[in-house]
């Protein structure tokens, strides 16, 4: 191989295991390690580096793949909902999927904390949480202002924000779970 | 807008690659374990697919994450460097198995029916 075939190819390989910080070691080791002996067996067989190379493409394109697969495994892994959201967050910008999955997660998360804090208010002030239905109203929650209805459901109001709590939670994950892997197989696709 | 007819051929046949890369993949490691270069020249040589390695070794990645396909490192005496190896493993031959029969009989009737009144 010559001078500048050898340079060549360093120059991309060291490119390559920079890109690929965010791996464990041992796999980008193994990337790297293999794309290595590829590379040095075509050359071998009487190929340009240059030629070689194109094969790869750029070495921050070649290392996307495996970054993309990574994250999103390791976000799913994680069982984490602000794993899995910063994630999400990270490709949102070029993602329609990425989006809408945050998006779900932000209304529902958002519901759960609000049914979350009517059950605290609740305990402290009941006057203020309930359920109130009359002819021009539905409030469920917080009035901060007496209503011209009366309360409906009295301490059932624990209960029905239980419920709220646990079904919302459950519809944040899911947001997030059903994103992520919508994109995984995306990117299996790709 | 140009007329659909008018997509380049390339980018036709790149999408139609995708969708069969990955059964040509397990088809040729059912014949034996083969590392990276091996297998990229008969998937091209044998199978007509014209992949880059940019597609291939993230493909195998994948594969050998998702416990269809298994790989070691193997040091031979005419190489340089020390060879990854990728072999079939037991859910691959039965995903091979699944997605070879689905891509038969749908090809057989879509050939049947491109071919009708020709």
């Amino acid at each position: 191989m010559g001078a500048q075939d050898a340079a060549d190819i360093e120059t991309w390989l060291s490119y390559l295991e920079q890109v690929l910080a965010p791996l464990p070691a041992a796999e980008r080791e193994d990337i790297v390690i293999e794309a290595r002996a590829h590379l040095e067996e075509r050359v071998a067989a009487g190929l340009s580096a240059t030629s070689a190379l194109a094969g790869f493409g750029k070495a921050e394109q070649y290392a996307r793949a495996f970054l993309d697969e990574h994250a999103l495994t390791q976000a799913l892994d994680s069982r984490r909902a602000l794993t899995m959201a910063r994630t999400l967050f990270q490709v949102a910008g070029q993602s329609l999927i990425a989006t809408l999955g945050l998006v779900g997660f932000l209304v529902f998360g958002a519901t759960t904390l609000g049914a979350l804090a009517c059950i605290l208010l609740k305990i402290a002030r009941p006057e203020l949480v309930g359920l109130w239905i009359g002819p021009d109203m539905f409030v469920l929650g917080i009035a901060t202002t007496r209503p011209a209805a009366s309360e409906m459901l009295g301490n059932w109001i624990y209960v029905v924000l239980a419920a709220l709590v646990f079904i919302d939670a459950i519809l944040a994950r899911l947001s997030l779970v059903l994103a992520l892997k919508g994109l995984k197989g995306r990117s299996e696709r790709e | 807008m140009p007329p659909a007819t008018d997509k380049m051929p390339e980018s036709r046949r790149t999408q139609m690659y995708k969708g069969v890369l990955e059964l040509a993949l397990m088809r040729l490691l059912q014949e034996g374990a083969q590392y990276g270069l091996k297998i990229l020249d008969g998937l091209r040589e044998e199978a007509g697919l014209e992949l880059s390695e940019g597609t291939l070794y993230p493909l195998l990645h994948r594969l050998e994450k998702s416990g269809l396909i298994k790989s070691e490192w193997r040091h031979e005496a005419e190489a340089s460097h020390p060879r990854k190896y990728y072999g079939l493993t037991a859910a691959g031959a039965t995903e091979l198995k699944a997605q070879g029969d689905i891509w038969l009989e749908m090809t057989e009737r879509l050939n049947a029916f491109l071919k009708r009144g020709n």
